[in-house]
This record gives C-alpha cells, structure tokens and sequence, in this order.
C-alpha cells in the first residue's frame, strides 16, 4: 500500500496520518470525509486542507477511499468529491489500474450509473469516468463499448430504470465519449498517435449511433427536452469527421425540425458541423448536394420572417455564411457549371436579403450584421481566378455587389439624434465600420461601376436635400461611401473621382455641421489623389479654409488640411496664401482645443516650408507665434508664485505646440543632403539652399533664453520636462548639425533637470545629442561630460533603490548601448564609471520589466563585444573580474525571471561564450560546484548540461537560446511537461 | 484560425507568468496550465476577430520623413511590417511611434480554410 507523502506535516498530524517514525501513513474514508465537510464549512481558512485533499486524490489511497464515499447516506459534498476522484482517477491514473481489474471497475462504475442516474451533478462525474474509461479500453478490451452501452440503456428492456431516464443517459454517455476524446491528450497524457487510433475505434462505431440517433428523432412519443440532446450527441459525433455521404440523409431529415424554438439551435449546430468539416474538401460534389437540400431551410427562414422569430432568422443566415466562408471557392468554381449555378445564386441572394435586413441596426434588428466576412471572402476568391472565368465571375457577382452597395448605403444612414444609448451607439459605429470595410472590397469588384453608382446616388441625395434641407442622412450616407474607398481609388481612376471632387462646391450643405464635417473628412481621405491631381486643389481648399474659421467645424477642418499638407506638400504650396490667413484666423478667434491648436500649428509650418523666401516666413512667424510666446513668458514668471493646474497645463500645450512647430517647420524636408565626412560618417545640414540658417534656428535662437528659465523653474516637474524634451528633440532632428548654434543652452539646460528629476526623455535626448555629435572634433569633450554627468548621476541615485528608478536605469542603459556603437571614444576615454556601470547593468537583469532588462541585455551584451577590441583594454578586467557574478545572475535570473525576458539572459551569455569562452568554462566548474546555487529544482548534473550546451554551440545563439529554455523550464519545474513543451517557444 | 502569437503579448507573457508561478507554488498541474493557455489563445483569437473594428492605414512613402515601410516579407501565411516613424490616426487624434512591427495573419473564422 503505498502512502501519502510531501504535504505539510501539521496537516498530517491533524488527521492522525502523520507518524513521527515511520513519516507516513495510510488514509482513511473517514478522514477523507471529516476533510471534506470541514473543508466545505470553512474554505478560505481551511485552505490547507484544500491541499491536502487534493494529494488524497492522487494517491493511490483514492482507488479504496472513493468507493465508500459514493453512499447516498454521506454528505452531498463528500459524495461529489468521491465522484470526481474516480473521475480523475480514472481518466488520468489509468496505468495504476491491473488488468484483471478492468472489469470490476467497469460493473462499479455502470452500477453507480444506474443508482445516481437521478441526481445530476454526481451522475455527471460518474458518467465522464464511464467515457474516459471507454477510452482506454476500447482499442483492445472492450472493443464493443458502444453497442454494449447502447444494449444496457436500451429504455426498451433496461431494469431500475425509468424508461426515459435510461434515454437520457444512454445520451448523456454516447455524447460524453466523443467529448472526452477531445481533452484526453491534454488530461490524460495520451499522445497524438494513440488519439488517432481510439478516435478510429470509436468512430467504428458511428453507425450504431446514427441509426440510434434516426430512430430516436423519427419516435413521436420522445419529448423535444430528449430530443435536444439526442442532436447534441449527434453534433459531438459529427466532430469526429464522419462522412457527410453516410449522415447527409439523417442530416437533411433533420431540417424540418428546425421549425421548433428548441431544436433550431443544435439542428443547425449539426449541419455546420458536417458541412464545415476539413473531411468535406474532399467531396465537392457531395458538398454541392448537400448545399442544394440545405436550401430546404428557405420556408422556414420565411416563416420565421413572417413571425418576427429573429431568432431562427440569423440561426439559419449563420448557418449560410459559415458554408461560403468554408467553400467559398468550391462554390465559386460550381458558378461556372450551368446545373450549380442556380443553387450558388440562391445562397448568395439569401445572404443579401440578410444584410438587407429591414429596420435600424442595433435597435430594431441584429441579423444584418451576420454575413459580413463572406462579401471579403468571395471577392478574394474571385480574384484567384484567371482570364476568361474571372470575367464570367465577376458578371455574374458585379449586380450582387451593386444591390450591396445600395443595400449599406440604406443601412449605414445615421438615426435620429438620442434614438441610440451610447452602447447602441457603440455597436452602430463598429456596424459602420464593417460596411466601410465592405465598400472597399466591392470597390475591388467593381470598380468604376461603383463610382458610377455612387455618383448616381449623390444626385439623388443633392436633389432630396434641396427639396427638404433637413433630409440630410442619405447625403451623409453617400459621402461616407465615397471617404471609405478613397484609399483604395488612390491616384488610378481619372474619371469619376473628379467629377465627384468638381461637385462638392455645388453640394448645398444648408450649413449643416454635421455634412460639412463629413465632407470635410472625405476630402481629407483624398488627400494622397489630390497630390497627383493639383488641378483640382481649388475645388477643396475653399471648403477647408472656410471650415478653419468655423468654431464648429475647425476640427474636421484643420484635420482634412493637415492630411492635406502631409501628402502634397508641394502642390499645396499654390493656396499657401488662402490657408496662412484662415489660419491666422482660426488661432486668433476660436477658443480652441489644444489637440487643434497643434494641428493648426502643424499645416502653418508645412505651409511655410516650402517655396517662401525667409522674410516672408519670419514676419508670418512673428505674427503668428509673438501672442504665444507672451503667454509662456507670463506663465514663466507665475511659475515662481505658484502656478494653477489650468495655466500649468496651457504652459504643457504652448510647449507642445513650439514641438509641432519644431517638427514639420523645415525648409529642407523634401530635398534633404546627405554626404559623406573625410571619415565616412554620414553627415546632415540643414541650412536651406540659399546659405540662410532656417526659419526655426532663428525662433529658437529667441526662445532659448525663455526655455532656459522654465527648466530652471520645473526641474522637478515632469510634464513640463516631457514637452520641454521633446521641443528640443525635434528642433534637434530638424536642424541637425545646424543646432550647434542653441548646443550650449541645452548643455546648460540637460544637468539641471536630469540632477533634480531622473526622467528617461532628459537621456532620450542626450542619447539623440551624442550620436550627432558623440564624433565631432569640437563638440566631442561637450558630449564626454554630458555623458559623464548622466552616468554619475544615475550611479549616484539609483543604484541604493534600483526598483525605484527602473525608468532611469533602462534610459541610462539604452544610452550606453547606443554610444557603445556609435561613440565607444565617449565611454572609455573616462575609466572612473566603467566598473560601477557594469555591475548596474549586472544588477539590472534582475528587474521585473521587460524593456529594463532588455536594455541591461543589449549594455552587457555591447559591454562584453567591445571589451575584446585592443583600442578599449579598459573594459577586459571588468569583464573577466566579475564573470562569476555575471553568470550567477544570469542563472538566476533564467530559472527565475519572466520567461519574456529569456532572449536578453541568452544574448549577454552568448557574447560572454564568444568572448571569454575559457572564463566562462571556468565559472561553470565553480558553479557546478556549490550544490546549493539553484537547489533543490536544478541539480548539479542539469548545472553541468546546461554548462556543455552552452559551451559547445558558442557560435550558435539560436542553440544558446534553446539550452536557456531549457534551464529556465527545470528551474520552474516544467521540464517534461506539455505545458512547457508548448510554452517552449514563445519568449 | 487559432493563432498562438498573441501569447507573446502583455496579456499573454503575464498570463504564461501566473501559470508558471501556480506550477510552481503546486496550486495547479501543468495540464491545466496548458488547458487555460489553450483557452487564452481561442478566447484572444476570437475576441480580436469578432470584437475589434480598427482600421489601419499605412503606406511606404520614401521621399519625406513619415510613414517608412522598411522590411516587409510574407512567409507562411504571415505578413510582418517594419516601419518607423509612424503615425496612428484615431478619428481627431494621432499618436506617433518611432519603430513598429506589424504581425498580421489572415483572420477569417475557424471554418475557414
């Protein structure tokens, strides 16, 4: 007998299992029971108990335990818990069980069957271990498991048992097998080739249980309660792919039966499932038979209609999309043959009429929604044919995909206002989505036919909204229809696209905000035809800079202008003058929002970068940005007094707004130089082509003396030092090389706030400064002290609360990274730092997010690379002084850290293999040796094979990665497992 | 399609993290790990397919310095996107990210193909 073993010993003692000499015991169905009911008294402060029961029911204690527990004179719970561990047992404990026992334990398990078979949470346990059982002996033992269950439950001549009853458990049984095939490689360690066999030997048997099945549903006196899970059994067995040739009759004598609210739902089920089945590529001529009687279902979906059922309704239009969904092709190439095509056009059409679904989506119907995929589904397929049968295709669908268009256009027309709650509203909007998804993949079909269309229902929309100015919908309708293929138009079409661009002016919008913003957004979309298309800028630029001074419309506004000057930053340039005015305008009268102002901000300086002399752009600039500046002055010196959260965050905005300047303001963008140094970097200027210094130098030039004092005064604030930073990174990208003029301000600016605050966009910035600059004879000592100070000062802050500063570490680490790559000059020609900033990266590994750990990966890694090259001798003691502390937090790390984290842990261990290979054999020996280093899950001989894997493929870092995997799973104590088999390779 | 590729995800990475540390702490088996993993992965799956409506557009504009397709390639039915300099466009505002890897696979329903 064996006993219970690794549970805590207080537990042990507490149910008298516990020996203090012999250390373990048996145990009994009475100590079980007494576990069980306190367990159930008290759970939460009985949680130990929780565990203890759970190792009973592993042990092999269960087998003798369980039975006596299974007594109706026991507590419901004890009972239910005897029942689970004979389901456990039995389906996952299988080995332990002899031979010579099967039978017995067959007849117990059937009798208790037949003595539970009223009470259903414990019959359910019983009937799972009557179906995991099954399994296991059916390939060999008891090869006639199903005909012989079939025979017992038979409600004709079963005894004890009520005749209905017995039906319903002769049910329950023959859809629980299927079903725990299903899990039995997960639960029962029961391997993918033996899955097959036993699936083969159940599946035998189908014959059995469809004709039990056809008998069973034609029986008038069965109620439609036992009927439905006659169908469910039917649909577990159709998952075992059984041929649709031998369940097509039962199948299609099932489809009347859909008429009854009960059984729609598992008739449908079983009808997907047979006809979706992968078995079914196989047989397109059966598929297309059964296609065609499928279409039975016609009347039924038109009674349902006529009796409001939406219910059957998208029950039968689910089933109808999943079949072109799943033979979309199949059903495509049938179109082609003159005795399919009637039953293809018939399926599709019944598909229209549900997307055409009448009433408001989501309020008065939710079936419309139902074949959205299909419409992208045949268009795709469609177009994978060739020549002369993608022509025919696309005739015979072209009048599918008009009618659509129509249909989307009726249904995407917007309710009334307050008609929708928001979640309705929610749902409206992902409907709309999809249609505009939709129209894109129609516009594949048709092409010009669409814009054709469209262009016919805008017409109409125009005619309907002169008459009645407040019938505005379908004219939204029509233009949303237009925005939502205008990417997919792009520059290819010259016919309609201007046509329809010309009659926007002659559109009367009625001063109807609403149309005018989706006017606006459409044009926006067209932004990239408009590029190729200059001639036909003056049709949208009116309607855009009228908008711009719009207080209602200066949203929709700014941002079609902005896409506008985005995309055609030169053919734009002709209207500069128009847009600079309304945008003056705009900024100088409307109480914007600050998402606006930036956008406003963002289409002045793309206007102005190109073709204006600078002059023209200064006096426009200082016109424009004096007001603002001003403000920032003031704000700058209420600073000191104390300043309200409202002017703090308008002093955030005005810096984000100098940001968008600083970044689209740029004389250069379209035709930047780039040429090599005698050294062959790749060296930038930014000076525009007349030798004038840009437009933005010479603001910055003003406006360092301001940005000097905020960042005096919010050295701890870290909003204002996010925008700040982001101002002058920017202004840096812009300039380039050129920024060397405002360069000592922001050295000036850098340590003071990076001292006071650790914030990570102060080291994103120094990192962009000394990749320009890290190599420049006269700026590299400035960028070796900035450098300097950032290091220090991060060592000096963050290394006593490394978990405090996490944001820091990773920056700082990332900088080092970069210059290591770009600058090494920077980092070695200073050696005080080196050692401490290796042991900070060392101790970084061990950090809980992602991205530090990472950037300590990429330092160390970069660290050890770089340490071999003769020109940097100072980095080779670091390494070779600290290799044992490195490699016992890597494998501390690999057996403990998130497994995301593993690739970072292999990189740094393969750049130490590559190059300290000999040290690293060394420190492995060392390891191996200290038996207390990662016990008790990883013992000394996984040490060492980790140790030959590691060393033996040190040009590999594939193979590195995979003996890291393998590490990190003993450590956790996966190994073995198909948890980590199948989490093996993900990190 | 069940996809496994969302497991490298935040949601995914932690959800992998909390199993290995109730393997661990010996409050589940690994079978049942790797049951709810299963889950996770037809749960995100279908959840991303049928709950999600974001459209994306992008494209390689080489001459001005937004929107960079940089590496693209389509192997095994997967498409991967490197971009840089990207802007996201959510109705009224933008967000940019200075480096994006796009993982796209065909997400039609789990009868298909």
């Amino acid at each position: 007998m064996q006993t219970i073993d690794m549970y805590p010993p207080y537990i042990l003692q507490m149910y008298g299992v516990y020996d203090t000499h012999a250390n373990k015991m048996e145990v009994s169905a009475e100590q079980v029971e007494q576990a069980v009911v306190e367990f159930y008294q008290d759970p939460v402060a009985k949680s130990g108990l929780n565990a203890w029961l759970m190792q009973a029911q592993h042990s092999r204690h269960s087998w003798t335990f369980a039975w006596p527990l299974l007594d109706p004179s026991k507590p419901e719970e004890v009972q239910f818990f005897a029942g689970n561990t004979i389901y456990m047992k039995v389906s996952r404990y299988w080995h332990e069980v002899p031979k010579e026992e099967y039978e017995p334990l067959k007849m117990k398990i059937l009798s208790l069957i037949a003595q539970y078979s009223r009470s259903k949470v414990i019959l359910n346990r019983l009937v799972k271990s009557l179906g995991a059982y099954v399994i296991h002996t059916i390939q060999l033992d008891w090869t006639t498991a199903i005909q012989d269950i079939i025979t017992m439950f038979d409600p004709g001549t079963v005894s004890g048992i009520d005749p209905s009853v017995a039906l319903n458990l002769l049910f329950s049984i023959l859809t629980i097998i299927p079903e725990e095939l299903e899990t039995m490689q997960e639960a029962m360690s029961i391997n993918s080739k033996d899955k097959q066999v036993i699936t083969g030997a159940v599946r035998n048997s189908h014959q059995a249980v469809l004709s039990l099945i056809s008998q069973v549903m034609q029986a008038g006196q069965v109620s439609n309660v036992i009927k439905e899970v006659v169908l469910k059994t039917l649909n577990a067995w159709l998952k075992l792919s059984l041929p649709l040739s031998e369940t097509r009759d039962l199948l299609v004598a099932l489809i009347p039966y859909s008429n009854y609210a009960l059984l729609c739902e598992p008739v449908m089920d079983a009808l997907r499932t047979a006809v979706t089945d992968v078995g079914t590529y196989n047989i397109p001529n059966t598929v297309m038979e059964f296609v065609t009687q499928m279409l039975r279902l016609a009347p039924i979906l038109e009674e349902a209609q006529r009796a409001s059922d939406e219910n059957t309704a998208s029950l039968i239009y689910s089933l109808f999309t999943s079949v072109v969904e799943c033979h979309s092709r199949l059903l495509l190439q049938c179109a082609l043959q003159a005795e399919h095509q009637a039953t293809v056009v018939q399926v599709v059409a019944l598909l229209l009429q549900c997307a055409a679904t009448p009433g408001q989506y989501p309020t008065d119907e939710t079936t419309s929604n139902i074949p959205f995929a299909v419409w992208f589904t045949i268009q795709d397929d469609i177009m994978t044919f060739e020549g002369e049968q993608q022509a025919e295709l696309l005739q015979l669908f072209q009048p599918v995909y008009l009618k659509l268009v129509d249909t989307f256009i009726q249904k995407s027309l917007l309710p009334a206002e307050d008609a929708l709650t928001s979640e309705e509203q929610e749902m409206f909007r992902c409907y709309r989505q999809d249609i505009c998804d939709t129209y894109m993949y129609a516009y594949y079909v048709l092409r010009g036919e669409m814009l054709s269309h469209l262009e016919v229902h805008l017409k109409d929309a125009v005619v309907k909204m002169q008459s009645n100015p407040s019938d505005w919908r379908y004219l939204e309708a029509v233009l949303h229809a237009y925005s939502s293929v205008a990417e997919t138009v792009a520059e290819t079409d010259n016919f309609y696209v201007p046509r329809f661009i010309q009659s926007i002016p002659q559109i009367p919008f009625s001063d109807n905000i609403q149309l005018i913003s989706v006017a606006l957004t459409t044009l926006g979309a067209y932004a990239d035809w408009l590029n190729y298309h200059q001639d036909h800028m003056h049709h949208v630029i009116p309607l855009m800079v009228e908008g711009l001074v719009n207080a209602s419309l200066v949203g929709a506004a700014s941002q079609a202008l902005r896409d506008l000057t985005l995309e055609c930053p030169l053919t734009i340039s002709p209207f500069s003058q128009p847009i600079l005015t309304s945008c003056q305008r705009a900024l100088e009268q409307s109480r914007l929002e600050s998402a606006e102002t930036e956008r406003i901000m963002t289409i002045i300086s793309r206007v102005l970068s190109v073709g204006k002399d600078q002059p023209t752009i200064m006096t426009y600039l200082n016109d424009t940005l004096t007001p603002y500046i001003s403000r920032l002055s003031h704000l700058k010196d209420l600073m000191g007094n104390g300043i309200s959260r409202d002017q703090h965050n308008e002093l955030v905005s005005l810096l984000k707004l100098l940001s968008c300047l600083a970044r689209h303001l740029n004389l250069n963008n379209s035709t930047v130089e780039e040429d090599d140094d005698d050294d062959g970097t790749t060296r930038r200027h930014s000076q525009v082509v007349s030798g004038e210094p840009q437009p933005l130098l010479l603001v910055l030039q003003q406006l360092m003396p301001l940005l000097s004092d905020i960042a005096a005064k919010a050295t701890t604030d870290q909003e204002i030092i996010e925008a700040l930073c982001k101002l002058l990174k920017n202004s840096i990208s812009t300039l380039v090389d050129d920024c060397v003029a405002i360069l000592p301000a922001i050295l000036e600016i850098i340590p003071q706030l990076y001292e006071a605050s650790l914030n990570p966009a102060i080291l994103d910035l120094v990192k962009q400064l000394v990749i320009l600059f890290g190599r420049d004879g006269n700026q590299e000592n400035n960028m070796g002290v900035l450098l300097r100070m950032v290091t220090a000062t991060t060592l000096n802050r963050a290394s006593a609360d490394l978990w405090s500063h996490t944001d820091a570490i990773h920056g700082c680490l990332m900088l080092l990274s970069a210059s290591f790559k770009k600058t090494p000059n920077l980092i070695v020609s200073h050696h005080n730092h080196i050692t401490p900033l290796f042991h900070l990266g060392v101790e970084a590994l061990k950090l809980p997010e992602e991205g530090t750990v990472r950037a300590a990966g990429q330092f160390l890694a970069s660290f050890i690379n770089l340490s071999r090259d003769p020109n940097v001798g100072c980095l080779q003691p670091v390494v070779a002084h600290n290799t044992e502390t490195l490699v016992r937090t890597l494998m501390f790390c690999i057996c403990n850290s998130p497994r995301h984290s593993l690739t970072s842990f292999s990189d740094v261990l393969s750049a130490l293999c590559k190059m300290y290979g000999d040290d690293l054999a060394r420190t492995f020996k060392t390891v191996q040796a200290d038996e207390t280093f990662l016990s008790p899950r990883v013992n000394a001989q996984q040490k060492e094979d980790f140790a030959k894997k590691v060393l033996k493929n040190r040009g590999s870092k594939r193979r590195i990665l995979e003996a890291v995997t393998d590490l990190a799973l003993i450590g956790r104590g996966l190994a073995g497992t198909d948890y980590g088999a199948q989490t093996r390779g993900f990190h | 399609m069940t996809y496994q590729l969302y497991r490298n995800t935040t949601l995914g990475n932690t959800l992998q993290e909390s199993l290995d540390e109730l393997i661990q702490f010996q409050q589940i088996s690994p079978s049942l790990a790797l049951r709810v993993l299963l889950q996770f992965d037809r749960a995100i799956n279908q959840a991303l397919a049928n709950k999600v409506r974001a459209r994306i557009t992008f494209k390689d504009t080489l001459s001005v310095s937004y929107n960079k397709l940089n590496t693209y390639r389509f192997c095994d039915n997967v498409w991967t996107f490197l971009m840089s300099d990207v802007e996201f466009k959510d109705v009224q505002e933008f967000a940019q990210v200075d480096k994006l890897k796009i993982v796209a696979c065909d997400g039609r329903g789990e009868s298909t193909k």
